[in-house]
């Protein structure tokens, strides 16, 4: 009897666990499966692949599917699949950078960019010189500080109605070459010398540390070739070409050599990226000699490099790729400082009294403040002053009328945006140096280390990389907001690139929104789709970012 | 040897470079105070401004002011159109929509993950679904939007008997829901993790299943957490902005929050109302423009109430174990 009522219960509970158990993961994936859904639903509109010919996907699924699976698996077997997965995604990265140099050139002209670039070369001419001769720390810092700023600024005290030879110094070297200088290097020749031929001497100056003087000498010369021998192509334009090349050839090139010569044993994982490589130009080789068409999707170059137009087929957004980039620099420039700085004195300087608790309260709060008041403060601060802005004010006998900043400009959005993210970066900040153990700080202060050198040496270096993570994180978390955007640019996003930071922004989920509300089908599913892929793909890279950082210091660290 | 002996001298905590540094961070920290400074006397001079604004356009005798009693008691929201009327009574209903709506999808879903990944999921299975889950709050929100606009609705559609309209209420609610679960997920399971061992053990040692143990000693003894948890994510659904400004339409009504059939005809929130102003075509100085303050001072009072509310709760009533 007492059996009986024991096994009864036991297989009730049973069941009823079970049950749980599964509502409960079923609850758990329900959510994800949802997102996948939706995520395969945009895909599926954005890359159109059920338009291309059966034929195509035959002949990918011969020349790059299968080989790169089966070679993944033997990989996977000998444990070389991470490495080989990483030797291909160099080479990926640098096209990545190529795409965001290539946007950043729409911003800055190259005849605006060699000026800044001869202006930059001076002082850095003058420190490397300098530190050659072996000169003093403080006495380099002055030199450098000194000729830098008349190279790029000029002397602020002098009419600058002189000219002549006197001009350049007068003016700033950017400024005299933009406004006197006519005869500036075409595209190639100013890309070939500000970037092919810093990379080149980088290069070397790195492999001539490592290995022997006549070793950098060959690598420098290598990639001389290599960005010379550009000219002969008639394929893209010089200078793409010459981009590509300091992007992606040469970091490929120094990381696949680097993992040859220092791991002997793994070189087997080279086969990975060499099948993909391989298979993907066979498989296209194929379709153009067999003229099979592909998928008629809608992200490809063109919707990278237009303008948005009122036709689906002609849309395309670069100004918001171009506007979001600035937005992200202006972003990092003022969260990251002064998210780590509050970090620093939060963790490291205050004292444990009732002003730091609010402080710490505050910033609590601040995480939870919705985006889109945000974009208010951003309004009524930057743009109207706090209703200050269009009224006179006289100071020191002088009248000055006070005027916020542009409206819809990239440096007001940018601010909103920063403000917004501050809370997350301090706060991960704050995480990152707390987990400093004690006893580093303890040593520090034991050698008669002050707190500012601690902070310096021992603090900022030992958690450089969670500040990082976080920071990059939380960038990724501004390229996505909206809302506060929508408030201060006040609907006026326009629909060319901006040319500075004052300019009329636009940016990557403003062109979304605006796209949303266009009722012909082939905007709502095909190019508000492509632009929704575009968006996450530039977040999925900036997260792999973050944890490329992440696990590249947290290695060096062990 | 001079050298040595002068850097140890004047490296020391007095140095004018310490002192530097110092105030420079402590000018960074200080921001933070200053930013909510700024928040709360922008917001409150925009608010203001909409409380002493006048007008014809108002549909008031002229020296009429929109008054606060007004604002906060009546339902009628048309700063668009003449006359215009400003009641918050309108947006709010829509806003109270979505935080029900939102909390039907994300409390259980994320109680049941916490509860999954903190009692039954094996270690493997943590590490991939607990990425896995904050991907939901990394997507943008105007993403979400977009889902909600395109897919969700026209879904819902097909599976509604009555269909629903190109805008409605439903579909925000839905992805509402689906990008607040993982604030619920993993502050809730923080606070099951935080239950110690001791108490699952001398529930298994009573005869109880795991099933036991979850629902009537880990869960009760969390409930603070959990709470805290809720509310916060009902804060985030609040100040949702993109989703439903996409999703939920353009215009607001006093619709019943515990009416179903609402859910599936158009209402746009507090948040969604100050997007649609902003975008909309009024001047710089008009009421409608400073209507959007007075709508942002509301929305921050709101969430930083629930907040603090929250906050409380987790460490007034939490359980101290050592």
């Amino acid at each position: 009897m007492a059996t009986d009522h024991a096994d009864n219960t036991a297989t009730v509970s049973r069941t009823r666990g079970i049950v749980f158990r599964y509502v409960l993961l079923v609850a758990t994936l329900s959510a994800l499966a949802s997102l996948g859904l939706l995520l395969a639903n945009v895909a599926v509109d954005a890359f159109a692949p059920f338009s291309a010919d059966p034929s195509w996907y035959l002949v990918y699924l011969c020349t790059l599917v299968l080989p790169t699976l089966l070679v993944g698996w033997v990989l996977r077997r000998h444990e070389l699949l991470v490495g080989g997965i990483e030797a291909l995604f160099v080479p990926i990265g640098g096209l990545f950078g190529a795409g965001a140099l290539f946007l950043l050139f729409e911003v800055l002209p190259f005849n605006v960019w060699f000026a800044w670039a001869v202006g930059i070369a001076v002082p850095l001419a003058i420190w490397l010189l300098s530190s050659v001769a072996g000169t003093s720390g403080r006495l380099r810092a002055g030199l450098t500080l000194i000729f830098g700023g008349v190279s790029l600024f000029g002397l602020p005290l002098v009419d600058v109605s002189t000219t002549g030879v006197l001009g350049p110094l007068v003016m700033g070297l950017p400024a005299y070459i933009q406004l006197k200088v006519y005869s500036i290097p075409n595209y190639y020749l100013t890309y070939l010398l500000t970037l092919a031929l810093p990379v080149a001497l980088l290069v070397g100056h790195q492999i001539r540390k490592r290995e022997s003087f006549n070793a950098g000498l060959a690598a420098t010369g290598l990639v001389a070739i290599a960005s010379l021998s550009v000219l002969f192509q008639t394929v893209v334009y010089t200078y793409v070409a010459l981009v590509l090349v300091v992007t992606v050839l040469v970091p490929a090139a120094w990381y696949w050599y680097t993992q040859w010569r220092d791991r002997p044993d793994d070189r087997l994982q080279f086969a990975f990226p060499a099948t993909v490589l391989i298979g993907a130009g066979l498989g296209r080789l194929a379709i153009w000699a067999l003229s099979i068409s592909g998928p008629n999707s809608w992200v490809d170059l063109q919707f990278l490099q237009d303008a948005p137009t009122r036709y689906a087929e002609s849309a395309g957004l670069n100004p918001a790729l171009v506007g979001s980039l600035l937005l992200m620099v202006v972003v990092i420039a003022t969260a990251f400082p002064l998210g780590v700085g509050a970090a620093v004195y939060l963790e490291e300087y205050a004292p444990d009294n009732g002003f730091t608790r609010l402080i710490q309260l505050n910033i609590s709060n601040l995480a939870g403040v919705p985006s889109v008041v945000y974009g208010l403060l951003g309004l009524g601060l930057f743009i109207n002053l706090g209703g200050m802005s269009g009224e006179t004010i006289s100071l020191f006998g002088r009248t000055i009328t006070l005027s916020g900043m542009p409206t819809g400009s990239v440096l007001v959005g940018g601010l909103a945006i920063s403000l917004l993210i501050l809370p997350i970066v301090i706060i991960s900040s704050q995480e990152a140096i707390r987990s400093v153990p004690d006893s580093l700080r303890q040593a520090s202060f034991g050698m008669g280390a002050t707190r500012w050198q601690t902070v310096k040496h021992v603090v900022l270096p030992r958690s450089i990389p969670g500040i990082l993570t976080g920071t990059i994180l939380a960038v990724g978390r501004a390229v996505g907001e909206t809302a506060p955007l929508i408030m201060v640019l006040a609907a006026s996003y326009s629909s060319s690139p901006p040319g500075g930071l004052l300019d009329k922004a636009t940016a990557l989920p403003l062109q979304v929104y605006s796209w949303a509300f266009e009722p012909d089908p082939a905007f709502r599913h095909g190019v508000l789709a492509a632009g929704v892929v575009v968006m996450i793909v530039v977040l999925l890279v900036i997260n792999s970012i973050a944890i490329i950082v992440r696990n590249k210091y947290e290695a060096r660290q062990q | 040897m001079s050298s040595i002996t002068s850097d140890l001298t004047t490296r020391t905590a007095k140095s004018p470079r310490e002192r530097l540094a110092r105030w420079f961070f402590f000018a960074c920290a200080a921001i933070s105070i200053v930013v909510t400074i700024g928040i709360v006397v922008v917001l409150v001079l925009g608010a203001l401004k909409f409380f002493r604004s006048t007008g014809v356009a108002l549909g008031m005798a002229p020296g009429d002011t929109v008054s606060l009693s007004s604002y906060l008691l009546e339902g009628k929201w048309t700063p668009g159109s003449e006359p215009q009327q400003f009641g918050l009574l309108a947006p709010l209903s829509a806003t109270v929509m979505l935080m029900l709506g939102s909390a039907i999808i994300a409390l259980p879903l994320g109680l049941a993950a916490a509860i999954y990944l903190s009692e039954y999921a094996s270690d493997r299975m943590r590490s991939f679904l607990k990425p896995a889950l904050e991907i939901l709050a990394g997507v943008p929100t105007v993403v979400y939007g977009f889902f909600a606009l395109v897919y969700i609705t026209p879904l819902l559609d097909q599976l509604v008997p009555l269909g629903v309209g190109t805008f409605n209420m439903v579909s925000a609610c839905i992805v509402v829901g689906i990008m607040i679960i993982p604030m619920v997920t993993s502050i809730s399971e923080d606070a099951m993790n935080a239950v110690p061992d001791s108490l699952r053990q001398a529930g298994y040692g009573l005869g109880a299943t795991k099933f036991d143990v979850s629902t009537t000693v880990v869960v009760p003894s969390a409930i603070s957490g959990i709470a805290s948890s809720y509310i916060l994510a009902l804060s985030r659904a609040i100040g949702e902005t993109m989703a439903v400004a996409i999703a939920a339409g353009s215009q607001s009504t006093v619709m019943n929050p515990l009416n179903p059939v609402a859910y599936f005809s158009p209402n746009s929130p507090i948040t969604a109302q100050m997007i649609q102003l902003a975008t909309g075509d009024i001047s710089a100085q008009g009421a409608a423009y400073h209507a959007m303050f007075a709508l942002g001072l509301t929305l921050f009072v709101v969430t930083l109430a629930m907040n603090v509310v929250s906050e409380l709760i987790s460490s007034r009533y939490r359980e101290v174990y050592r």
